[in-house]
């Protein structure tokens, strides 16, 4: 052959292809997105378009579907009926203000600007935002200690909580979107919906105690040293929110019950976004599982047909890619999670281990006049203290615990395709091992760390470092 | 006709030669230009061909004047530090000037590969035109650089008016005269003063050499971040119309993607990354190193500070500064890593049809390679980025610990008013 023609003859090959990529670039057809502004959403219509429909809605509102009489044959359904009562009441903290989040019809789902939801997810941000500024300014009024610390990190944390949910919130109906789109309905798990609702029941009833210990131990405290004719309420309000009442703001009785309220509605936030985190996984794993399942059963059977394994890789791409976008939407909430849970075991500890569980706060409260007034005869600040911490801990470890699985079980298809046999052995299992093997598919917090089981073991192991660091302050005062 | 013939082949090649590189780096290189540290001719140039590196020539002239002014302040600096007792704040100003004296090195450096650079670039540019719909990459790195820059003077600016205040309530005067001036030189330039023999008219000169010369290294400091900054936005920006060409004919079912022609596309990138890594690697080095020692060293000082309004304004605004400028180095730099990551999400996605020899090579050079910019001997990444911020908490957790006996002990009067490490 001859060897001068070939070089001609590739590189000739290699213009034509040259030509050919600029044809396919030119083509109008292709949108490189040069103007991204263009896609407008099909589902708002003008606004007359959007008043005429509501006035339809209320004239001859749609018949209600019951939850319980329909099947649930699509992963939508599943998603929205587990996820209800978490995003509902998520709702009332003003945290994820979408409306009409539990509908059944994914294209009433929208984030409006102009929803009261909305407003009072930011009204209670801003209050938080405020309470941040004045207990950071406390701060450095005095000087650095635990309590005026743990004030300023807890309505940081949750403000920054708040504000990052009204993101999610933002997202939350391409998020919808795809999870209606995506083709997965073979793979649904029913009893995800049960053990999201007993994940729900477990978070809400440990919080609410939580926040009862607190206000039990902080009133038995008002109480005990309640000088003889005045008000338990007042007295206890400015007890307890130093940071408003040092900086001479009169005290009125609506103040209090507002930032009463301000409290709950903090204490719960704090410990929500970790149930978010743990619905949100146990859902994508449910996934992630049924097709482990299907796997295995197929490698345990003995022949089947290329295309079944191409579907198997297909329907496996689509559930990763279901995971990153879940994730794009929730890592900034998982990351914030991570951050404040380690903050606040870290203080928490140092805390405990520094000062003893019974501090000196509880010897000078022995020499108030009405000690011992509460129903546990003085152990009230030791109950809440030791509840809380182990409440702390143990939410951190099952939230890190619950969206490792996320990995882990996209790992699993990798032992069950080296089993098949040689004979079932093509191109489609080796394209479907490389992905397994070269994709990482996992929660993430901002794409700065995945959440796989060796983060646990590295954040307890800074916790260690930092405790021991922390602790040498103490001995040497 | 011959003459519009002629201004149209002027202006194609005009056309031909447009290196958006050279376009958007150009008023920060201006700038580094006239603050004396890149002799290099030819930036306002349209035409790339004209950017050299010039022996001869005003600027160069300049240059060797600054490089001689930082190499005398970067010893005598050396000579305090190793003359006197070790303290922190004579170790942060000797390495502001020895990083910076560094710097001022690897610059030099820079500006005489420069030309060859732009030319590397250019040919790159010219490679890739295809795919390129990045319209807005100018107007990006000019503002970076200025908003950047001038946040940096309006820093330095407040240290001078803060300390020359700190000197007045000091001394119980309460205007600028000629005690103020003389005290403020001699406290501030101590390191320089010593050194030298004072009368009033010498001492003024000294002072206001020492002044200017500082503030060239106050420049150059903020410089070098925003420099990697603007090579980031500028390779980031490649890789996300790389991805964005991928994905709109992913979504084009009907036409065969093109992948054997994509992935030369995507091997010219990551030539040109590798290539402005070169010249980079150092930079970035440099660029952590100081970061960390002066964050790390501020938050120290955080402990010493009084609670006064003025101190309490500049020391929030110094460090928030510092802080944010390290936070976007870091997470512009580890764009460059994630866009490229993209392309491997799509190759998943690809049919069984589709799945050529070429897809596979693509998919094994995406999994196989680290593409993105290095610092010598790390990768900057976004885990990276958390990594250091680990460090930063260790060693601020050690280093007030180690020192909290210091602290009580410390009745410098000076040092409770103007810590050291102010520009």
């Amino acid at each position: 052959m001859d060897t001068t023609k070939q070089p001609i003859v590739s590189g000739l090959s290699n213009q034509l292809e040259a030509l050919n990529f600029k044809a396919l670039l030119s083509d109008n057809s292709i949108n490189l997105n040069r103007n991204r502004k263009h896609i407008k959403s099909t589902t708002r219509g003008n606004f007359r378009e959007r008043i005429l429909r509501k006035v339809q809605n209320r004239i001859s509102p749609e018949p209600i579907q019951e939850d319980s009489k329909i099947p649930l044959t699509c992963q939508f359904q599943l998603f929205q009926t587990a996820m209800k009562h978490l995003l509902i009441s998520g709702q009332f903290m003003g945290l994820n203000p979408v409306s009409r989040i539990s509908d059944h019809s994914p294209t009433k789902i929208r984030f409006t600007v102009l929803s009261w939801k909305f407003v009072y997810g930011v009204t209670i941000g801003i209050a938080q935002a405020c309470a941040t500024v004045l207990c950071f300014c406390k701060l450095l009024k005095d000087s650095v200690n635990i309590v005026a610390l743990a004030y300023f990190a807890f309505y940081l944390s949750t403000g920054c909580n708040t504000f990052i949910f009204l993101r999610v919130a933002s997202k939350w109906p391409t998020l919808i979107k795809h999870v209606y789109e995506t083709q997965l309905d073979s793979y649904i798990d029913v009893k995800v919906k049960n053990k999201c609702f007993a994940a729900y029941i477990i978070f809400f009833s440990m919080s609410m105690t939580e926040h009862m210990l607190s206000l039990l131990s902080k009133f038995v405290i008002t109480m005990d040293c309640l000088p003889k004719g005045s008000d338990l309420f007042e007295s206890y309000i400015i007890r307890n929110f130093p940071w408003l009442f040092e900086f001479d703001v009169p005290y009125y009785l609506p103040i209090g019950v507002i930032l009463q309220f301000l409290t709950l509605v903090s204490t719960i936030n704090w410990s929500y976004s970790d149930l978010f985190i743990v619905c949100m996984s146990i859902y994508l794993t449910s996934i992630l599982k049924q097709i482990n399942k299907k796997i295995e059963m197929a490698g345990n059977s003995n022949h089947l047909p290329i295309p079944f394994w191409r579907t198997l890789r297909e329907d496996y791409t689509r559930a990763t890619r279901l995971v990153r976008s879940f994730d794009d939407t929730i890592s900034s909430v998982i990351f914030l999670s991570f951050a404040s849970n380690l903050f606040f075991i870290c203080l928490q500890l140092y805390n405990i281990l520094s000062n003893g569980v019974t501090s000196k706060y509880n010897l000078l409260k022995e020499m108030c006049p009405n000690y011992p007034s509460g129903p546990l005869g003085g152990y009230e600040q030791i109950m809440y203290l030791l509840f809380s911490l182990s409440f702390l801990l143990g939410r951190s470890l099952v939230v890190s615990l619950v969206a490792a699985k996320v990995h882990s079980a996209s790992m699993v298809p990798a032992s069950a395709l080296y089993n098949i046999p040689r004979n079932m052995y093509c191109s489609e299992i080796q394209r479907f091992l490389d992905q397994v093997h070269g994709d990482k598919v996992a929660l993430s917090g901002l794409r700065f760390f995945y959440v796989t089981r060796s983060l646990v073991l590295s954040v307890a192991g800074t916790i260690v470092t930092y405790e021991l660091v922390l602790l040498q302050f103490s001995n040497e005062d | 006709m011959v003459l519009e013939a002629h201004t149209q082949i002027q202006y194609c090649t005009a056309k031909a030669n447009y290196c958006e590189f050279h376009a958007g780096l150009r008023h920060l290189m201006r700038l580094a230009r006239w603050a004396g540290f890149f002799p290099v001719q030819g930036l306002s140039q349209t035409n790339p061909d004209d950017v050299r590196f010039e022996f001869r020539s005003l600027y160069a002239l300049y240059h060797a004047i600054t490089v001689i002014g930082q190499t005398v302040m970067t010893f005598l600096a050396f000579y305090s530090f190793v003359d006197s007792n070790v303290s922190l704040s004579v170790v942060s100003n000797f390495l502001f000037y020895f990083t910076n004296y560094v710097t001022l090195v690897l610059l030099w450096r820079l500006s005489k590969n420069w030309s060859a650079l732009i030319s590397k670039t250019l040919e790159f540019e010219q490679s890739v035109t295809e795919i390129r719909t990045t319209r807005n990459l100018v107007s990006r790195t000019n503002t970076l650089t200025y908003v950047v820059l001038i946040f940096a003077m309006i820093e330095h600016a407040l240290s001078k008016v803060f300390n020359i205040r700190s000197v007045m309530c000091c001394l119980g005067e309460t205007s600028l005269n000629h005690t103020v001036i003389n005290n403020y030189f001699k406290f501030k330039w101590k390191f320089v003063f010593d050194y030298f023999s004072t009368s009033t008219t010498y001492s003024y000169f000294v002072g206001f050499i020492a002044e200017f010369l500082c503030m060239q290294a106050t420049f150059l400091w903020s410089f070098t971040d925003v420099l990697i900054m603007c090579f980031s936005i500028y390779l980031s920006s490649f890789f996300e119309d790389f991805n964005s060409t991928v994905s709109s004919f992913m979504k084009k079912a009907s036409k065969t993607v093109p992948w054997s022609t994509l992935r030369v596309q995507y091997s010219q990138i990551v030539l040109i990354v590798k290539q402005m890594d070169e010249q980079l690697d150092y930079f970035v080095l440099i660029s952590y190193f100081t970061n960390l020692f002066f964050i790390c060293f501020q938050l120290y000082n955080s402990l010493k500070a009084t609670a006064s309004v003025t101190y309490l304004t500049y020391y929030v605004f110094s460090f928030l500064f510092l802080v944010t400028r390290a936070l976007l180095l870091s997470i512009m730099a580890a764009n460059v890593h994630s866009c490229a990551q993209v392309p491997q999400l799509a190759l998943y996605e690809v049919p069984t049809a589709d799945y050529s020899l070429d897809v596979q090579r693509f998919q094994l050079q995406l999994r196989y390679t680290t593409v993105g910019l290095s610092g010598v001997c790390f990768n900057v990444t976004r885990g990276m980025i958390l990594r250091v911020i680990g460090t930063i908490v260790t060693y601020e957790l050690v280093l007030i610990q180690l020192t909290k006996k210091n602290l009580d002990n410390d009745t410098s009067i000076r040092d409770y008013y103007l810590p050291k490490h102010l520009i």
